[in-house]
């Protein structure tokens, strides 16, 4: 019985690491590998028309949080590798996103272990505070990009820094990240730095993940380039001249919890995060103090990893000072009495064979006041290992 | 229904031990923007200014200011008022290119207009030592080369009695600045005139009322002409941005050591190969005496720049279309006098002056815009009239 307990827990483990959020493999023992990984989706509906810009109202967004199209779309086709040298190992991946012409590096780094469970890592890396941050199309329930992770992190991260880890035992982690700032909230040069949590249990039949986190960043005359260079150069957000200055903080909890009931896996995944901008906004000649508090909750509820009920909530509390015109108030877009932007899905997802998933998603989303969408995807992901 | 009924099983008892807060957008208005909101006429669109803390405007300081504003005593010979060089029909300019002085010497630079001054980041064409009104007020008053009211140390003394001679004044002065003993001084003359121009307020034109949402209070041709002026075509708007379009901007909200104090070569003029202007008016290199500063004047606000004419620093184009083909060929051609030369080869030009192409119908659109600038409210408010008429 016991061993039917243990092996039971085992294979949720790893049921559970291939569904929603997927978590990167960080541990010192991983093998060498080579991954090719890739997901397509066909859309019944945009977010935004072509040419229009994405605003949240109410929301400071920027980075690399681009909507979805109508249409079928490329999401990712990315390459990982692994391989584990005497002393270190190394990692990468290389992608291919829509929305971007290039190909990208999102990660490239070397993982140096050491005694007592110590692990140093350096290079290009994703942030391990919140599986949010390690998002892609083709590893999540849903191909489009959570909400949480468009507003927090302005789609992704791909960093470089040099984090520190220790795991106490297997069940416990604490690490620390010291970043350049490229990403998202940040800008270049502020250092961000950020500090993470994770433990792991379990309980009756029930294996429990829970994580907590908090980064404290800063950015410089920050400005919502989305549309800019590489990207929609015709879009032209309405408050595309608007700059901010000043603290980025962010911290946030989740806990991951899975369980076999009456034979069927049965996953959880709650996420909040608060994200507090505190500092000035500009424009080309006025500006104003702002303070905003943004709070994001997730859930997913995943059954025998092919069904998933995910639902996201976003609120935000501006608070100008003193003296602002409403021009420029209304002109920067964050302005919001009352509207939370929400997204509720179902997601399909089971093998065609090994390696080739398909994917059916239904989404109600409220992303403009008094303006509920439904929207279809259709699509598949793929994970091959090539070595 | 389904949605709503899954998503309030699966998660509404998540987010209640979570809570949820609403979200919300709010300003922390003080009581002092408040207050200075109803005094100055300050409508929501636009910031409260930057005031110095020295002379915060009051109901008295600001109707002495009127009354000084257009009494001519307040010339050495009893010849001129600043109304005399900023009338309220034409926004406070005065339609002459380069207005003359109390002894009749003609000054070197045109007359601005005084509506929304007080948004400016710096005061007169090119001084980026005047960041406040009261500078400014300095020059009209005191200078003595060239003259303009002619107040100088000379005849200070003889200007001030003729206030301290009249009762109405003397009350005047006494409720605008009731914590002095003294009499009339050119500081209180200068504290009232510069409280007095900041209620010069212009924001109801048919392009302020556009900016609040009105979309018919612009002309199809209006809104034309303002796409035009906001494109990289005409790039109007690099020098003339924001609700005073200007980038000589400022206001409560401005940390000084960031304010847009903005000065830019036009191609008005190109008399050597090192960019030089007319010498009688070089812009901030007269001040400066930096040969890079050579024809460095401020971008003017452009609101009601259509009962403003003629423009420039020296008024010497007559019309706004005029003006508009200066900027389309890249600097200002002058075949022939003392002035000769092509502005738009002058080495100092700003590169926001490059020059363009355009339709009879494309500058016809844009003056159009120009003219949805002009608040006819400013033009005639009582409040800001002749006292004594």
């Amino acid at each position: 019985m016991k061993l039917i307990k243990i092996v039971s827990i085992g294979s949720i483990s790893l049921l559970s690491s291939t569904q929603t959020l997927a978590h990167i493999n960080t541990h010192a023992e991983v093998d060498d590998s080579i991954q090719v990984r890739g997901s397509m989706t066909f859309r019944t509906d945009s977010i935004v028309e072509q040419n229009e810009a994405w605003i949240l109202p109410g929301f400071l967004m920027g980075g690399h949080a681009l909507p979805s199209q109508d249409g079928f779309e490329l999401d990712e086709v990315s390459v990982s590798g692994a391989k584990a040298f005497d002393k270190f190992r190394v990692q990468g991946q290389v992608s291919r996103h829509s929305g971007h012409e290039q190909i990208d590096i999102d990660h490239f780094f070397i993982t140096v272990p050491f005694e007592h469970e110590l692990q140093l890592q350096f290079g290009q890396m994703p942030g391990l505070s919140t599986p949010l941050m390690q998002w892609h199309a083709s590893v999540g329930a849903v191909a489009d990009m959570p909400l949480l992770t468009s507003v927090f992190f302005g789609g992704h991260t791909q960093d470089q820094g040099v984090r520190l880890m220790k795991h106490f035992d297997s069940n416990t982690t604490l690490g620390v990240e010291v970043w350049q700032g490229n990403d998202w909230p940040s800008t270049s040069d502020e250092n961000p730095v950020s500090a993470f949590l994770k433990q792991s249990f379990t309980l009756s039949n029930i294996s429990f993940d829970l994580g907590a986190w908090y980064m404290q960043s800063a950015a410089t005359s920050r400005m919502d380039d989305r549309y800019g260079d590489d990207h929609h150069s015709t879009v032209t957000p309405v408050n595309a001249a608007y700059m901010f200055t000043g603290d980025v903080d962010t911290g946030g909890v989740y806990a991951d919890a899975t369980t076999v009931l009456f034979n069927h896996v049965l996953s959880f995944h709650g996420e909040y995060i608060m994200q507090e901008h505190d500092g000035v906004l500009s424009d080309t000649s006025e500006s104003s103090s702002l303070n905003s508090q943004i709070t994001g909750y997730l859930f997913e509820l995943n059954l025998n990893n092919v069904m998933t009920f995910g639902y996201e909530l976003l609120s935000v509390e501006n608070t100008f000072g003193s003296s602002v015109s409403t021009t420029f108030l209304n002109n920067s877009g964050l302005y919001n009495q009352g509207f939370e932007p929400e997204r509720f899905y179902v997601s399909w997802q089971k093998p065609v064979f090994e390696g080739l998933d398909y994917r059916i998603t239904l989404i109600q989303e409220t992303l403009e006041p008094e303006e509920d969408e439904l929207r279809f995807n259709i699509g598949a992901t793929w994970v091959f290992d090539v070595i | 229904m389904f949605f709503k009924i899954t998503k309030c099983m699966l998660f509404g008892t998540l987010l209640m031990l979570f809570g949820c807060e609403k979200s919300s957008t709010q300003v922390d208005v003080t009581q002092t923007e408040v207050e200075l909101r109803a005094l100055l006429n300050i409508p929501d669109h636009f910031a409260i200014p930057a005031i110095p803390e020295e002379n915060m405007p009051t109901a008295a300081k600001i109707e002495l200011g009127r009354h000084l504003f257009y009494d001519t005593r307040l010339s050495f010979n009893n010849t001129m008022s600043c109304e005399s060089c900023h009338e309220q029909d034409k926004a406070f300019s005065d339609g002459v290119a380069r207005p003359v002085g109390a002894t009749g010497e003609q000054l070197v630079r045109n007359s601005q207009g005084l509506v929304n001054a007080m948004y400016h980041a710096s005061f007169t064409w090119a001084n980026n030592g005047f960041t406040h009104i009261e500078d400014q007020l300095e020059v009209p008053i005191r200078a003595d080369n060239p003259v303009e009211l002619g107040v100088t140390e000379v005849y200070a003394d003889e200007v001030l009695a003729r206030f301290d001679a009249d009762p109405a004044y003397v009350q005047m002065f006494a409720d605008a600045f009731p914590e002095s003993e003294t009499g009339a001084s050119v500081n209180k003359i200068i504290f009232a005139l510069a409280s007095f121009v900041r209620t010069i307020v212009s924001g109801d034109s048919p392009f302020d009322r556009f900016l609040l949402g009105d979309d018919n209070a612009l002309t199809d041709q209006q809104k034309q002409g303002f796409v035009l002026f906001n494109g990289e075509k005409f790039e109007c708007f690099h020098c003339h941005t924001g609700t005073q379009l200007t980038t000589s901007y400022r206001d409560y909200n401005t940390d000084p050591a960031n304010a847009q104090n903005q000065f830019f070569n036009t191609g008005l003029y190109n008399l050597s190969s090192e960019g030089d202007y007319p010498a009688e008016d070089q812009g901030l290199f007269d001040l400066t005496n930096n040969p890079a500063d050579k024809g460095f004047f401020r971008p003017q606000s452009l609101r009601n720049v259509a009962v403003t004419a003629p423009y420039m620093h020296d008024g010497s184009i007559a019309t706004l279309r005029e003006v508009i083909a200066h900027y389309a060929r890249g600097g200002r051609l002058i075949e022939s006098g003392p002035y000769a030369g092509d502005g738009r080869l002058n080495p100092l030009k700003s590169d926001l002056v490059p020059g363009f192409n355009a339709t009879d119908e494309e500058i016809d659109a844009v003056i159009a815009f120009l003219e949805s600038l002009t608040d006819e409210s400013v033009l005639t408010n009582p409040a800001l009239s002749n006292p004594f008429e």
